[in-house]
């Protein structure tokens, strides 16, 4: 059979991917584009524009200037950072535990831990419960209601049951506890999955908007999304919403254009993503097919 | 067994245990509580002083509500929209991916399309919003070009779950093909070179090696679907929806929302929260049950 030939199909099939690569992408470059078009021609760049029209920094000068905005990445960055140490820490106490098999109880507690998957209780009751721990308004209570994903944990769990028996066996007979050999043996053995769910979990601080939306009504405390959905879900009304109203007229008297604006912000939103995505890409194949198979 | 014999089983795990109790504390806070909480379902919520037991009023209201009525069935007909048109695309994006033969295009291909799943539904209603835009969006420029005027497809009632459907696509179709990716590897490649020697041409390897073994992924994915059903997206509806379509967008979820935290009326919202969250409790049962019976793998 001739291999060198290039069939029909393929060509088809190149063709299709192709639309798919682009219909993925071609909306981030037109809101680069349009991100950095100068505001008197930023009413009619066009949707397919990829270049931006009388180039300018103008938006992103006026929102990365504005302490609200500046305030916003910090709180985001700070929520990530915190969130995702407490997921692993438990992620990882929990993961190693049942991945071991001399343990008593663990069936209990797997049925335990997967109860909540099954039945979800709905808005109401978490609000109530974040309102009578005197939560609301604190970053903690966007932080601790997701200190532990049950689906991350099993994954966790399986890549960790693909570490030899023997390895924890030698390490008991020289007198190792359960810390040493969850630091020394069960994590280093299992980098690419550990990396892919922590970020895994970073990624999804990141996104998280509603936590913040309905429990932290202080501007000051909220994160990047929240500020991001002022401007997309709410942007007839922000105009008139106090702190927006610093950036928007960040140039002085005339209004920034919210096109602009948007586009800009979705660009500054999505970056630190589009930085820890080759990250993932690398570990995701490597960390997550093994424990996959075992699943 | 014997008591003693537990106790000394316990007593030699004691370690596992301390090991366990932050996520079992997490557990306890953080899910069962809330989930005591549904009693509030039962009850007249007071700001100060105990509830007052009111039995099923709260369901009664309910079930005489056309609101909720107008919620329930358009969380069926977008669930329903969405298993239909989106669970077949990520079945071929990975065969048509699988097929390339230059492992750069597969790579480069893999990595893009991975890519909308880890943006929030925050941006990606922006990034609609841009792009369907009736004034310059992508969409409406393209529709333009062959003579068909503007659509505001964001705020028009016909288009709006098309919306919800294309977008869900867009965010998840490539993600979601990684399971058939995985199913693909899975393939032992002797079963094509056979083919391949009894002459089977390309399409036949597809259709009788490729598809019957992707088959099975296939179902156990549409049975974990069906047992979601009632989860009709809340991020995506919540983001998109605005007052010109909440006729057709409005979702359990959604409704839930507007009632308990924005009209502050607890009692009732827990309330629909508890019928979709029962409703939910069953339908995952009752597939499971089938996927079990169907020996496609099961949740447990």
């Amino acid at each position: 059979m001739n291999r060198k030939r290039v069939s029909g199909f393929a060509i088809v099939n190149g063709i299709i991917l192709s639309v798919v690569l682009v219909s993925a992408l071609y909306p981030f470059l037109n809101l680069l584009a349009v991100s950095f078009t100068g505001i008197r021609s930023i009413s009619d760049i066009s949707g397919m524009a990829v270049l931006p029209k009388s180039p300018t920094l103008d938006y992103y000068k006026a929102l990365l200037g504005t302490p609200y905005v500046q305030r916003a990445f910090f709180n985001s960055v700070y929520i990530t950072a915190l969130g995702t140490l407490i997921n692993m820490a438990l992620t990882i106490l929990t993961a190693y535990a049942l991945s071991r098999d001399n343990f008593f109880g663990k069936k209990v507690f797997t049925i335990f831990l997967i109860i909540p998957m099954l039945f979800n209780p709905g808005i109401i009751p978490n609000y109530m419960l974040i309102k009578n721990l005197a939560l609301i308004d604190k970053y903690w209570a966007v932080i601790l209601p997701g200190a532990i994903n049950v689906y991350y944990t099993m994954l966790l769990r399986n890549i960790f049951l693909s570490v030899p028996k023997s390895i924890y066996e030698a390490a008991e007979i020289d007198g190792a506890r359960h810390f040493t050999m969850i630091w020394k043996i069960a994590v280093p053995l299992s980098k690419p999955g550990v990396i892919t769910i922590a970020l895994f979990y970073a990624i999804n601080h990141w996104n998280d908007y509603f936590k913040p939306l309905i429990y932290i009504s202080d501007p000051a405390k909220w994160p990047l999304q929240v500020l991001l959905r002022q401007f997309i879900v709410d942007a007839d009304k922000a105009s008139l919403f106090g702190p927006l109203q610093s950036v928007l007229y960040a140039q002085g008297e005339s209004a920034l254009p919210f096109r602009g604006l948007q586009s800009a912000i979705i660009i500054i939103t999505v970056i630190p993503i589009l930085l820890l995505y080759p990250l993932l890409l690398r570990y995701f194949t490597s960390g997550l097919v093994s424990g996959a198979e075992k699943g | 067994m014997r008591s003693s014999t537990i106790l000394r089983r316990v007593y030699k795990s004691r370690y596992y245990y301390f090991l366990l109790i932050p996520a079992l504390v997490y557990f306890i806070i953080f899910h069962y509580v809330p989930i005591a909480g549904v009693s509030l379902a039962f009850q007249k919520y007071r700001l100060f002083g105990g509830n007052q037991w009111v039995g099923f009023q709260y369901f009664t209201e309910l079930f005489g509500s056309p609101t909720f009525y107008r919620a329930l069935s358009n969380t069926l007909i977008i669930s329903g929209m969405k298993l239909l048109f989106t669970f077949p695309i990520p079945v071929v994006l990975a065969i048509l991916i699988n097929e390339v033969r230059s492992k750069r295009f597969k790579k480069v291909v893999r990595s893009v399309v991975y890519l909308p799943h880890f943006l929030s539904w925050v941006v990606i209603t922006g990034i609609f919003v841009t792009i369907l835009s009736p004034v310059n969006g992508l969409v409406n420029e393209l529709l333009k070009l062959i003579g068909i005027q503007p659509i505001p497809f964001m705020t028009s009632s016909e288009h709006f779950r098309g919306v919800l459907v294309v977008s869900e696509i867009w965010r998840s179709a490539g993600w979601d093909s990684i399971l058939y990716t995985a199913a693909l590897m899975n393939i032992n490649p002797q079963l094509y070179e056979a083919a391949r020697i009894d002459g089977a041409s390309r399409w036949q390897q597809t259709r009788y090696i490729t598809v019957p073994e992707l088959l099975r992924t296939m179902i156990t994915v549409f049975i974990l679907n069906i047992g979601f059903f009632m989860n009709a997206g809340f991020d995506q509806v919540f983001n998109m929806m605005n007052d010109s379509v909440i006729g057709v967008a409005d979702i359990i979820d959604t409704y839930a929302y507007r009632i308990g935290l924005l009209q502050m009326n607890f009692s009732y919202a827990t309330a629909v929260g508890l019928f979709q969250g029962a409703i939910g409790l069953i339908l995952i049962f009752v597939t499971n049950r089938i996927a079990r019976k169907n020996d496609t793998g099961s949740l447990w």
